[in-house]
């Protein structure tokens, strides 16, 4: 039934159609078109985070699965498929490298019970997507290292000479940016 | 309970929390203060965004041969997905919102109340149980009503959550649910409200770091 969408109309409305039919359908067909777009990111997100090549692989199809099994706890308003799947994947990472820092994020279960919807939330990734593009080169980096090679701010400083306050400074620089897709500058 | 909440972690400390870029023993006071904080959650929601939205933008990196097929074994094997979601709900005791305690903390100590705990008295006023978070340094502190902590600094970047009672500093009035992110430059002196114990989480990434002879040469026996 999902009319085959060409790559460019492939927006975060897609992935989140697919997730509807997905959960209201079981659609293996829905969810396959899923796999084949976010399991090559996914893997490359557990790469960077040190993953070993072969449990990076295994970790993304836990990950994948994940979404299959939980397709129901879903809600378009409330978040993008790759906004969903990324805290998947980053909990997988904290279990198997990072265990002791489990302690810190409640289950999705709890998540679904006591997190009230929240609204204001655009869930759209694709206008995110610009923003992430458009910061300056010092800011996308700090970004990136906090994110995808999992660093304190410390030991980015450290590896990139930048002192500490500018290191946190790019940070707030780049939250602000992401702040203002948010709407919340209000 | 706790009643509004005026301060909040910083931006940096919400990313890092996001990313699971925080030692252990701070990303459990931020989590702590999730519960508690609508404001924050959402913060956190937007930092996962973005989070999303970079991955999504990475250069890909594809699976071996055989991984889509054994991921379509998977589907067969799992036609249903997961059950009704209800039957996860039941998962949360309802013994647990009659806790003092978090829920993350509940999880780590296993006990409903602050009375319970294994305090451990370190300078008169001042008492402490350390908690086992294997990354960074946590624990608990509980000073008594009117009681002032020795000045200090902090070597690292401290957090604090406020659960009981509340203190002043030079930063202000903190009341349970408050959260305190202070780095390494931020002095302060914490006096407890005069008509109860002030109890709080704390994560470090260092250990704190007391000012003054006497604070000197008591802190190889405080150990905080
Ligand atoms: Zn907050």
């Amino acid at each position: 039934m999902a009319k085959e969408a060409t790559q460019q109309e492939r927006t975060g409305a897609f992935w989140a159609d697919c997730m509807e039919r997905v959960a209201g359908e079981r659609d293996k067909k829905s969810f396959m078109l899923l796999f084949d777009h976010f399991s090559p990111r996914v893997n490359a997100y557990l790469l960077g985070q040190g993953v070993e090549a072969s449990l990076a692989e295994d970790l993304t199809q836990d990950a994948l699965l994940a979404l299959w099994n939980k397709a129901h706890l879903y809600k378009r308003e409330k978040a993008a498929v790759s906004t969903w799947l990324f805290r998947v994947a980053r909990n997988l990472w904290i279990d198997r490298l990072r265990k002791q820092r489990g302690i810190a994020y409640e289950s999705d279960e709890n998540l679904t019970e006591t997190y009230e919807p929240e609204p204001s939330i655009n869930a759209d990734g694709d206008r995110l997507l610009r923003v992430i593009e458009q910061l300056p080169n010092n800011q996308a980096q700090v970004v990136y290292k906090s994110y995808y090679e999992g660093k304190s701010h410390s030991e980015i400083a450290l590896e990139t000479g930048m002192p500490l306050g500018s290191v946190k400074s790019s940070l707030r620089l780049a939250i602000r940016a992401f702040r203002q897709h948010f709407g919340d500058n209000e | 309970m706790m009643g509004h909440i005026e301060h909040h972690p910083n931006d940096e400390t919400i990313l890092g929390y996001a990313a699971g870029s925080l030692p252990a023993a701070m990303a459990l006071v931020v989590g702590c203060h999730l519960q508690y904080c609508s404001a924050c959650r959402e913060r956190v929601a937007q930092a996962d965004a973005v989070g999303g939205s970079l991955m999504s933008q990475l250069q890909e990196k594809p699976l071996s041969d055989g991984r889509r097929e054994s991921m379509m074994a998977l589907l067969d094997a799992n036609p249903d997905g997961e059950e009704n979601p209800a039957l996860a709900r039941e998962n949360t005791p309802a013994s647990e919102s009659r806790s003092e305690l978090p829920r993350l903390l509940r999880n780590l100590v296993d006990q409903d109340d602050f009375d319970s705990l294994p305090w451990k008295s370190i300078v008169p006023g001042m008492k402490q149980v350390d908690l086992k978070c294997g990354e960074g340094d946590a624990k608990l502190l509980r000073i008594a009503a009117g009681k002032q902590m020795p000045v200090h600094s902090h070597r690292g970047h401290e957090l604090t959550l406020i659960l009981r009672g509340g203190y002043r500093d030079s930063l202000g009035k903190f009341n349970a649910g408050d959260f305190a992110d202070l780095d390494g430059s931020v002095e302060h002196q914490p006096i407890a409200d005069a008509d109860q114990d002030c109890i709080c989480l704390a994560g470090m990434d260092a250990p704190l770091e007391f000012r003054g002879w006497i604070a000197k040469l008591v802190q190889p026996f405080i150990k905080i």
